[in-house]
């Protein structure tokens, strides 16, 4: 059976990736999961400067999902490129590191040195809603984040495509009225593919404490509670750009990934279901074949954007 | 070597209102257990509850099974929420996924030859500390062990009985006064540091509770000057290290940050009691 797909120039053996920040840096499954029989390893996102991250508590569970505020916690460029990289790149799959910057010359500076040391592929976040990115143009000083505007979307992806070589895959957020504008927006920038969709903005009150169950107020939505939103972003978006979609949002399940594959999503990423059962990507790339065999489809190409209404 | 396996549950009985004794039987696990490693159980298969539930090792229990030797793994737990009251109503022969051993478990290498040592709970925090004092008595017989073990009331003391069957000399406090001294456990603690005499080997101390509780015991530490231990309790993802979800602010000590973020889950649960930088 074929099972290789494409997001731009990047080939990935099968279509099953492990989202940003729920994977660490891959060492941390590496005695639970056959790291080198995944499709691609997003890194935990990074920053040029080391970032200490929001206070605790950083997690809270809520009815089939979770919420997050990390606030992106990372060594920094140079100690990823120098202590984590060496290691990731000895795994035999793709490699694709997660950047978030506050400049679109921030973002060229992680991305150009990202290129020097042979990384193939960088997922841009522009969509984390636990930090705020601040002097953006359009904002008028308020702070927000680029995936919220179209003109700020196009004009970082813009900026960064003319200064590298490297497949571009713009990460969106779905806390938007439209998200295909801002998919549109990134593609005629100059996006090799589109990842989708980021957490939710959300927030939870403990009624005891009367207090937040986040020290951040507020954090991102994540887990089964976001599917059926993610698989109607992923649908939309394939309909209306022409460049793959790398499509996530609560799959727990090879049944899961089908259905974004069908929704339109050429490659899926696992995320918060790594931390309920950590070698749930096993599975997931097992129960996609069989699927595809039991239905006769000898390419999971055919299967993208397959279902009819 | 980590592993995600089936348990069986053996027996999930209860001890007072509202804490029960978990014990599991799997492969490999339990041959790996160090006191403090806890381990990452999920319930069931389904969304809701979502996540695994970080569970401490209280004991290795070793039960005989046809002429061989079985380890089981216990675990005594306090019903809170969710995952706890689904927990209590599993029944002997069901079977539950446990991912472990995780954490760094505590240190005993430090120990240094005749050194007395004191244990102090908080609550909950007493569920490790008894699997400590197993390993410990059985390593080094003629240890001498104090615990100081906090409540806030005399019906919910557990496993004090236990430690006393170790060898452990047991001093209770509880919030109420409704058994011993009436107050906050690292009082009691300080009350009896103070009878130490000037030529005595300094004791030094394992804590596990929760954090205001640890952050005093570690205030009558510096106060005398003794080195130690302490366990955390903190909101997990993972278990194993990845969401960064679990952290606890410790000295830099590089010393160019005003503090480092470690990770509860694999940088602990164990930390040096001068390790970590207490918040207000
Ligand atoms: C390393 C470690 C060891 C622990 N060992 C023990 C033990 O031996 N005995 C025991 O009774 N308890 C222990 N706890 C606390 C125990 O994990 C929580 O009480 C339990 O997860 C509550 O789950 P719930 O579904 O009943 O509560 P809910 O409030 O419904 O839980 C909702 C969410 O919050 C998390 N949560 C709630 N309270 C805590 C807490 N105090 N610490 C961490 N996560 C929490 C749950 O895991 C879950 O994700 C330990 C915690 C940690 C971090
Ligand atoms: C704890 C946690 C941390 C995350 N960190 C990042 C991150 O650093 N960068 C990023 O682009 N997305 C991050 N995400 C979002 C995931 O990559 C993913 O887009 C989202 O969780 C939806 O997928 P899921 O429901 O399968 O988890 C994080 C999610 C979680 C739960
Ligand atoms: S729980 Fe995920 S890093 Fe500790």
């Amino acid at each position: 059976m074929q099972t290789s797909v494409r997001l731009g120039k990047l080939k990935l053996k099968n279509p099953v990736t492990v989202a940003s920040g729920t994977f660490g840096y891959a060492q941390e499954f590496k005695e639970l999961v056959d790291l080198n029989a995944l499709g691609a390893i997003i890194t935990k996102t990074i920053t040029l400067n080391p970032r200490l991250g929001n206070p605790v508590p950083r997690l809270a569970e809520t009815s089939s999902g979770m919420l997050n505020a990390i606030g992106l916690q990372n060594e920094g460029l140079d100690n990823f490129i120098s202590i984590k990289l060496p290691l990731l790149q000895r795994i035999k799959t793709k490699i694709i590191v997660s950047v978030s910057a506050n400049s679109a010359e921030e973002f060229i500076h992680c991305v150009q040195a990202l290129e020097k040391v042979n990384v193939e592929a960088v997922e841009l976040n522009l969509s984390c809603p636990n930090i705020k990115y601040a002097k953006l143009k359009s904002s008028k000083g308020k702070a927000r984040i680029f995936a919220q505007d179209e003109n700020d979307t196009f004009s970082l992806i813009n900026a960064v495509a003319k200064k590298t070589n490297l497949v571009l895959i713009a990460k969106l957020s779905p806390n938007v009225t439209d998200i295909t504008g801002i998919a549109m927006a990134a593609e005629k920038a100059g996006a090799h593919a589109l990842s989708l969709v980021n957490t939710f903005s959300a927030m939870a009150i403990d009624i005891n404490t009367l207090k937040p169950r986040l020290a951040n107020v507020n954090g991102g939505l994540s887990g089964p509670a976001i599917k059926p939103i993610a698989v109607k972003m992923v649908y939309d978006v394939a309909q209306a750009v022409n460049i793959p979609v790398l499509g996530m949002g609560g799959i727990m399940n090879s049944d899961d990934a089908v259905e974004f594959i069908l929704a339109g999503a050429t490659a899926i990423g696992v995320g918060t279901a790594n931390f309920v059962q950590p070698n749930v990507s096993m599975e997931i790339i097992k129960g996609i074949e069989q699927y595809c065999k039991k239905n006769n489809i000898k390419d999971i190409n055919k299967l993208i954007g397959m279902f009819r209404v | 070597m980590l592993y995600d396996l089936k348990a069986k549950i053996e027996k999930n009985q209860q001890l007072s209102a509202s804490v029960y004794y978990l014990e599991l039987s799997m492969p490999k696990i339990p041959a790996k257990l160090k006191p403090g490693h806890f381990v990452h159980i999920r319930l069931m298969h389904t969304n809701d509850p979502l996540l695994r539930r970080p569970l401490s090792v209280n004991r290795i229990v070793e039960r005989k099974l046809k002429n061989k030797i079985i380890r089981n793994i216990g675990i005594v737990y306090k019903i809170v929420g969710k995952g706890t009251n689904l927990l209590k109503e599993m029944a002997a022969g069901e079977q539950v996924d446990v991912l472990g051993p995780l954490g760094n478990g505590f240190e005993l290498a430090c120990l240094k030859p005749k050194q007395p040592i004191i244990l102090v709970s908080g609550g909950m925090g007493i569920a490790p500390l008894v699997f400590l004092a197993q390993t410990l008595s059985k390593a080094i017989p003629e240890k001498q062990i104090t615990a100081f073990l906090g409540m806030d009331t005399k019906k919910n003391l557990i496993l004090a009985d236990n430690l006393k069957k170790l060898g452990c000399a047991v001093h209770i406090s509880t919030d109420d006064g409704s058994q011993g001294f009436k107050g906050y456990v690292s009082e009691l603690l300080e009350k009896k540091l103070l009878k130490l005499k000037p030529n005595e080997l300094n004791p030094y101390i394992y804590a596990c509770g929760p954090k205001p509780m640890l952050k005093a015991v570690g205030m009558v530490a510096a106060k005398f000057n003794l080195s130690g231990q302490v366990s955390l309790d903190e909101m997990m993802g993972c278990g194993i290290g990845a969401c960064l979800g679990c952290v606890i602010k410790t000295v830099d000590l590089k010393k160019q940050q005003p503090f480092v973020y470690k990770r509860i889950c694999k940088d602990g649960p164990v930390f040096g009691i001068n390790e970590i930088l207490w918040e207000e």
